[in-house]
């Protein structure tokens, strides 16, 4: 075995003892080998940050929720407007839902709508809303969450790619279930308590007293990202919904309280047009969703309010001239006063 | 630039002679198939390096030992280098002042192709192969050398660098008209 290696035990080496001996003395001392330690290590960190999966949310589209007073069946003029005006590639799935008993009080529609543009759904549901027997329109943003390399994530996100993703029927139906699920209403409501001080009940287990003179300071809630607008000044009025009156609820006379979803079309209904319109066009600008809504006095005074409720981003930007804003814990309060509209 | 007063090369130098040609013959068969300014660099790299560390050997008798760990560690480090910038576009060091050390005359046949199925090894096991068969350490010295726990490690990897070594010697004689290659056995 080792005769294998006899040509290198014998190969002539160069006399270079010396040569090195006398380079060594006068060499500098070895520098690190750092830079490909540091360029190796950013490389590791980049592929890795690149190959990390997040979780994205992708728009895939929107469902145009209508409430409408007629029983609505296959063949009725509004689904046919619907059919109309929305193009096949982007029809994808319409539900029905009675209210009241036996449908007596109309009918929920739900159209689903993959791949379309703001602007088209935007006047689809204007459009829409026009139309006799429709009480009230909304349009909620379906989302899927996707899991996706960070890297892939990024790009698209700096080039402007959006990729609308494929949804079978059964996985639109998961999505659907799930986004409105998400804006199912908070129990809203407004009590006197024993000692006479008012409470605000907010969805299960959590109460919000006020004192008379007191502003709300903190509003605890469940979802973390919930945001609240207060539109002071407004004179206390009757609120309908769906036809029907509700409230005075509890024991608060003047308070009225909406525990669907559609409360914000109520709520705005019951406003001056130049706050509704205000309020409107920042909850589309924001892609807010509104959960629930109560119209009443909360604090001790006899100016009237309406308070909405949702789990989206915050209103901080461009306000409108003559509003306040006051940040609290988990709590955005818009606060228009009415002489300066 | 003057050499920092820490340094004693007369010292390091007197220890280095005897296992100078030894060490030379080492570094240029595991730089086999690079080109002579990378092998000497790696030679020149080990050299300073035991310079600025020979202080601190304790015991003079295991200066080869010491000597070749050095060397063998230097050797990976280039490797590692080799790898990364095949993908990066690292800086290269400044080229050092050449001593000569590697002829640019092609070696003898003999001596070219055993570094023909050197080269073709894993720096590891190439290794492990020189200090066991070229410079004549023993297994347990191979096994510290190489920063290996057990003697058995450095046996595995030796059968494996002589199996390997065996086909890549013949693929090369098949490959070529004359196959001179001698098989590594």
């Amino acid at each position: 075995m080792r005769s294998e290696f006899d040509p290198l035990h014998t190969a002539p080496l160069p006399d270079s003892f010396e040569r090195t001996a006398a380079w060594l003395r006068q060499a500098p001392p070895p520098r690190p080998h750092r830079a490909p330690s540091v360029a190796l290590a950013a490389l590791l960190v980049f592929v890795g940050a690149c190959s990390w999966p997040v979780s994205t949310t992708i728009a895939a589209g929107a469902v145009i929720e209508l409430l409408s007073t007629d029983r609505i069946g296959v063949g009725h003029p509004t689904l046919a407007t619907l059919d109309r005006l929305v193009p096949d590639e982007h029809q994808h799935m319409v539900e029905l839902a009675s209210v009241g008993e036996d449908g007596a009080d109309g009918t929920i529609v739900r159209y689903a709508v993959l791949g379309a543009d703001e602007p088209s759904v935007g006047r689809w549901r204007d459009t829409m809303a026009a139309q006799p027997g429709i009480q009230a329109v909304r349009v909620v943003d379906l989302d899927v969450i996707r899991r996706r390399p960070l890297g892939v994530s990024t790009v698209q996100r700096v080039l402007g790619v959006s990729s609308t993703p494929h949804l079978s029927d059964a996985q639109l139906q998961v999505e659907l279930d799930r986004v409105l699920a998400e804006t199912l209403p908070i129990t809203i409501h407004v009590r006197r308590t024993a000692s006479g001080e008012r409470a605000l009940d907010v969805g299960e287990n959590v109460t919000l007293t006020l004192r008379p003179g007191a502003r709300i300071s903190q509003l605890p809630s469940r979802d973390s990202a919930m945001r609240g607008i207060a539109v002071d000044g407004l004179e206390p009025g009757g609120v309908s919904i769906a036809g029907r009156t509700i409230g005075p609820e509890g024991e608060t006379p003047d308070t009225t309280r909406f525990e669907d979803a559609r409360a914000l079309e109520v709520a705005l209904d019951s406003l001056s047009p130049d706050i509704a319109r205000m309020i409107r066009d920042r909850i589309d600008a924001n892609r807010l969703r509104v959960d629930s809504a109560y119209r009443g006095t909360l604090r001790a005074d006899t100016t009237a309010q309406v308070f909405l409720f949702m789990r989206s981003d915050s209103l901080r930007r461009s306000l409108p001239r003559g509003a306040r804003v006051d940040t609290v814990r988990r709590t955005l309060r818009v606060q228009t006063l009415r002489d300066s509209l | 630039m003057s050499p920092p007063a820490s340094r004693d090369p007369d010292a390091f130098l007197a220890a280095l002679r005897p296992h100078y040609d030894d060490a030379l013959r080492y570094s240029r068969a595991l730089c086999a198939r690079w080109s002579p300014d990378e092998a000497e660099d790696v030679f020149q790299s080990a050299l300073l390096q035991a310079l600025e560390k020979h202080r601190t050997l304790r015991d003079p008798e295991r200066f080869r030992p010491w000597f070749f760990q050095i060397l063998t560690r230097t050797f990976y480090s280039a490797v590692r280098r080799h790898a990364v910038r095949r993908v990066l576009p690292l800086p290269t060091e400044a080229e050092a002042e050449s001593l000569g050390l590697y002829a640019d005359a092609p070696e003898p046949g003999a001596v070219a192709d055993t570094l023909a199925v050197l080269g073709r090894l894993r720096a590891k096991e190439r290794a492990a192969l020189l200090l066991y068969e070229l410079a004549g350490f023993s297994i347990d010295e191979v096994a510290r050398i190489q920063g290996d726990r057990s003697a058995s490690a450095v046996k595995s990897r030796l059968s494996r660098a002589r199996s390997r070594a065996r086909e890549i010697a013949t693929r090369l004689g098949a490959s070529t008209e004359a196959p001179s290659i001698h098989v590594i056995v």
